[in-house]
């Protein structure tokens, strides 16, 4: 190994990513090479004062009281959070008892809270995908995620955009998979009054079939007090259609693009 | 939602990210508030971070995540522009750095060279990440990271060597022999 071949693999060697043979030719080198020992102490001692220097800066230092503030406010989300768990699996437990001694009336009381969860779910996916580009794990193609719910793949390939019944256009803009507080979604954005419209499909649950009732009209529920959330069924899949939009204009939108979802779902 | 576990894993990271955010932001109210929202998504996924690997390595990975699309959002342009096909191989032969150096001249000099090789060696050299997680949180080809790091590197030590030349030191480290 030659000087040259040294200095350029310098930095590699010190972030411990050479093969094993390499660091040994370079490490028989530096043994009887004084100026590319002397080269790589000057890299070292850089890496160590550049470390230092960082980690010491007075202004790169966190408020204390920031730190106390960011730790109560995840406490508090996390405590939240898990009470919203604890409600769904007393949904689920309570949809169990009901199944077998209630009518149906008392199913669908049970299913509006699970719909009701679900939409708030669908809401805050329309916020953090649709809105403001930011969720933790990146969306997918849906062909991609098709590995997970084969609808999704066949919605990947139908036409969705429109007119409404007073001939405003619905734009198409894009569409994938994402998932938002676990819950995985087939996700559709198309344009409406110069708004961003948010179709929703949920990954299909087993638990769907039986916890909700088949109403398949277009109907607002409540989900986040800052969107207007109409849904509706289609082929045994729960679809969300989310905006700032006012309601009737969400509605018309869901009533536009219904047929065509369904075709691509098998439903009707 | 997985409290202790979370509080025991991620949550000793917080001030190190806060610096990071800093650094990258240079606002602290922008720091402050990238810093939260990059905690708050990672509760929400942290039934998905395997135990046992490296959570530094993937809070930052969510932080630099949140930052591009906040950038994408504001400004529909990549925030990190493919800088390595405009600067060329053009950096000249690089002298060996003063043994004297302050630490603002250090920062100073970090701060000058290109954001995109800023991002790679913060993450090489000072939070000790591999290739291989860089990569990934910074969501490029480890080719690139590579890339970088060599022309970061030598365009630091230029910066460093010209400084070092051009002025005096009221005040200096002590580098230590054998740190790493």
């Amino acid at each position: 190994m030659e000087c040259r071949d040294v200095r350029s693999l310098a930095d590699a060697y010190l972030s411990g990513e050479l093969l094993v043979e390499t660091t040994q030719a370079l490490v028989q080198h530096l043994e009887r090479c004084p100026a590319c020992r002397a080269d790589l102490g000057s890299r070292r001692r850089l890496r160590g004062a550049l470390r230092a220097a960082f980690e010491s800066a007075p202004d790169l230092r966190p408020r204390p009281e920031f730190l106390r503030e960011l730790e109560s406010r995840l406490r508090h989300q996390a405590s939240a959070g898990q009470r919203a768990g604890w409600r769904s699996w007393l949904v689920a437990a309570a949809c169990v008892a009901l199944a077998v001694g209630v009518g149906s009336g008392g199913l669908m009381w049970v299913a509006e809270r699970s719909l009701a969860e679900l939409a708030h779910l669908a809401a805050g996916d329309h916020q953090n995908c649709a809105l403001k580009f930011s969720l933790p794990e990146r969306p997918v193609s849906l062909t991609e995620a098709a590995r997970f719910d084969a609808a999704f793949g066949r919605l990947d390939t139908v036409a969705l955009d429109g007119r409404a019944p007073g001939g405003e256009p619905i734009e198409y803009v894009e569409r994938h998979a994402c998932v938002y507080l676990g819950q995985r979604f087939a996700h559709v954005v198309v344009r409406y009054k110069g708004t961003p419209v948010s179709l929703l499909v949920a990954e299909q649950d087993a638990r769907d079939r039986w916890l909700w009732p088949a109403t398949r009209d277009a109907r607002p529920v409540a989900g986040d007090d800052r969107f207007s959330t109409v849904s509706f069924r289609s082929a045994d899949r729960r679809v969300f259609v989310v905006s700032t939009l006012p309601s009737r204009d969400v509605l018309v939108v869901a009533n536009a693009l219904r047929a065509p979802l369904a075709a691509a779902l098998g439903g009707v | 939602m997985d409290w202790a576990g979370f509080e025991a894993e991620a949550m000793p990271h917080a001030p190190r990210l806060f610096r990071l955010a800093m650094w990258l932001e240079r606002n602290r109210h922008e720091a402050e508030d990238l810093v939260q929202e990059t905690f708050v998504q990672a509760l929400q996924s942290f039934h998905r971070f395997t135990p046992g690997t490296n959570c530094r390595a993937w809070l930052i990975t969510i932080l630099h995540h949140v930052r591009s699309n906040r950038v994408r959002a504001r400004q529909r342009r990549p925030v990190i522009e493919d800088v390595d096909d405009r600067i060329a191989d053009t950096v000249p032969f690089v002298p060996a750095i003063p043994d004297h150096l302050t630490d603002e001249a250090i920062l100073e000099a970090l701060g000058s060279i290109p954001e995109a090789h800023q991002h790679v060696v913060l993450l090489c050299d000072v939070e000790g990440f591999s290739y291989r997680e860089i990569a990934d949180a910074l969501a490029i080809p480890m080719g690139t990271v590579m890339s970088r790091l060599h022309r970061g590197r030598a365009m630091l030590r230029q910066r460093l060597a010209e400084a070092g030349g051009r002025e005096g030191f009221t005040r200096h480290r002590a580098f230590q022999e054998g740190t790493p």
